[in-house]
């Protein structure tokens, strides 16, 4: 057999496999081999019997294809398939239980991601009101260090009426030497010794630094788990980093480093190092503002005014770690009220008009469709909030910058594409059984507008009655307009639709 | 199934092709003209509906000839009589496709 011939028997009984996928499970061998030995008397008669031709490959690819139809046909004559033609969201009850799963399944999420848990508990910084992070004018929102080593040694050096203690941290890629031929590539902060002391956080299982002159090392408590299988034996131990030697003295819990970097250990250099850095080294600041100054804004980012070491002038942004890590409900809350002032622009926010034999519906049925209203509103708040937080943080990636304004993008296109659906649902049901209506019909002709109306009408399947949508809005006819049929007309209805009236 | 079941024309002509010799699907579709995608499924139709039954050729007979077996399509007893009820409803079938000399459903 050539091999064009060989590939083309191949291409025809991977169809016919593909084709085999849309057969209910049950049939699909009886069916796949009644394929498989038709195909073999189809290629006789088409290629060997005629040779050849294009004709011939045609003939059997139709064949093949021809079996993509037999399996669709077959999938959509199966009861299986015919008794899940309507839609979920027809009922209101199991519109209600569907939001209610995804704002489950989204909460559930929110739990399992560590990004979301880090977000959403509040800071581990103790006053952070009064922590700045000092970034180069202009950079307060990348994430690269910006402030050189000389820059923090003259701040440091000279006398401070503004700010009463800094902190300096540089990360860089080491290698860990934690046995022989194990040396895990990792980002190290080399940080000033008091920069957990400024934060306020206190490492886990966090020893006494001893003064035999080995920096210590705190871990991530990510890489505490990944590296070191969590075993709290490792602290004490003096391994290598790099070509020095370090002691690990504790573990940082997850959701303590909320500073810019990506950082799994942090070597805690003497107060000497600050000396011993490079000039032109870059690194990250965090001062602590005195709180006793009144001159400074409390809040917000604010620009400071320094002599640089050359004596020039050099301007700094000053932004609080409190406004640095806005608040995620905070953000949610402005993307809602964004939403709502833009929803009017998406859709009509009356519920349509229920003139007719209003007050004949009884006070239950009316408030249930309330109830049905509020209950959508009420869970597709949990589901914006916890969907947009899900994705913000799906990856560790992300970069907290990043990730904010994934937060707010997603939840505010979520919360007006919701707020729309939920209006307009709501008009597209029955006001007696809250069923999703059906059987739309155009009605009319715009040229008759004068006289009559034109538009579309459709029907409530529980026979509770019409709703009339008008097409052009007129004067006497601007909005949709319900037709209660009284119970003379139950008779053309299905039973199990009338039944299903009460079922919210 | 009653005899005076009611059979869309593509179901009676596919009755018909087995009726007048085309026992398998490909034969059937070859007789007709009727793509594979509706072949088969009406196929599965009129067995469910016991106008036809199948049965898969013996392995030992298809091995002796080198070739796949096949499934075999047969007229039931019923699908006789619905047929034969169907040509007093499309009297061009028979000429469509004639049976072998003229055999009657």
């Amino acid at each position: 057999m050539s091999l064009p011939k060989a590939s083309a028997k191949i291409l025809h009984l991977a169809a016919l496999k593909c084709a085999a996928l849309l057969v209910p499970t049950r049939q699909r061998p009886e069916w796949l081999q009644e394929w498989t030995s038709e195909l073999w008397y189809v290629h006789q008669a088409c290629i060997t019997e005629r040779g050849p031709s294009w004709q011939a490959e045609r003939d059997t690819a139709a064949f093949c294809l021809g079996a993509f139809n037999d399996a669709i046909c077959l999938r959509c004559n199966s009861p299986r398939t015919k008794s899940h033609k309507s839609p979920v969201l027809h009922s209101a009850a199991h519109c209600v239980l569907f939001l209610t799963i995804l704002a489950i399944t989204t909460w559930c999420l929110a739990l399992r991601l560590p990004g979301v848990r880090t977000a959403v508990q509040p800071t581990p910084y103790r006053d952070t009101r009064n922590l700045i992070a000092i970034s180069a004018n202009g950079r307060a929102e990348t994430p690269v260090p910006t402030i050189s080593a000389e820059q923090y040694r003259s701040w440091r050096n000279r006398t401070q009426h503004l700010f009463a203690d800094f902190a300096f941290y540089q990360p860089s890629i080491k290698l860990l030497h934690i046995a022989p031929h194990h040396a895990p590539q990792l980002s190290v902060a080399r940080a000033s010794s008091n920069l957990f002391d400024l934060l306020g956080v206190s490492p886990s299982f966090a020893t006494q630094p001893a003064h035999d002159g080995i920096p210590p090392l705190v871990l991530s408590e990510k890489l505490w788990r990944t590296t070191f299988n969590a075993d709290p034996e490792i602290i004490g131990r003096t391994l290598k980093l790099g070509l020095r030697p370090v002691k690990i003295v504790g573990i940082l819990p997850d959701g303590s480093w909320q500073l810019p970097g990506t950082v799994d250990a942090w070597l805690l250099e003497p107060d000497n190092y600050a000396a011993a850095i490079p000039a032109t080294t870059r690194g990250y600041v965090i001062a602590r503002r005195d709180p006793s100054l009144s001159q400074t804004p409390s809040a917000g980012t604010w620009r400071l005014f320094i002599p640089q070491p050359d004596d020039k002038p050099g301007s700094f942004d000053c932004i609080s770690l409190a406004d640095r890590n806005p608040d995620p409900f905070g953000i949610f809350t402005f993307t809602l009220f964004l939403a709502l002032l833009a929803l009017p622009a998406t859709t009509s926010l009356p519920l349509g008009e229920y003139p007719a034999n209003r007050h004949n519906l009884r006070w239950s049925i009316k408030l249930r469709r309330w109830i049905f209203l509020w209950s959508k509103l009420a869970l597709i708040l949990p589901i914006v909030y916890f969907g947009s937080l899900d994705l913000a943080h799906f990856s560790t990636t992300i970069t907290p910058e990043a990730s904010q304004y994934l937060q707010g993008i997603s939840s505010f296109c979520a919360l007006l594409f919701a707020f729309r659906w939920i209006l307009r649902d709501q008009r597209k049901r029955c006001p007696v059984c809250l069923r999703l209506l059906t059987n739309p019909a155009r009605v009319g002709q715009p040229s008759r507008n004068f006289l009559a109306w034109n538009g579309t009408e459709l029907m409530c399947a529980g026979g509770h009655g019409l709703l009339h949508v008008p097409e052009i809005a007129t004067s006497w006819f601007g909005t949709q307009r319900w037709l209660y049929l009284d119970p003379s007309w139950k008779s053309l209805f299905s039973e199990t639709a009338s039944a299903s009236a009460g079922i919210f | 199934m009653a005899a005076e079941t009611k059979l869309s024309h593509t179901a009676a002509l596919i009755l018909q092709a087995i009726h007048a010799g085309s026992v398998y699907g490909f034969s059937v579709m070859e007789m007709t003209g009727l793509p594979s995608g509706t072949v088969y499924p009406a196929l599965r139709r009129l067995e469910r509906d016991e106008l036809i039954r199948s049965h898969w050729e013996q392995q030992s007979i298809a091995d002796s000839e080198q070739r796949p077996p096949r499934k075999y399509y047969k007229l039931t007893r019923v699908g006789k009589a619905t047929l034969e009820s169907s040509h007093k409803r499309y009297p061009l079938l028979a000429k469509l496709i004639p049976t072998p000399e003229g055999e009657p459903a």
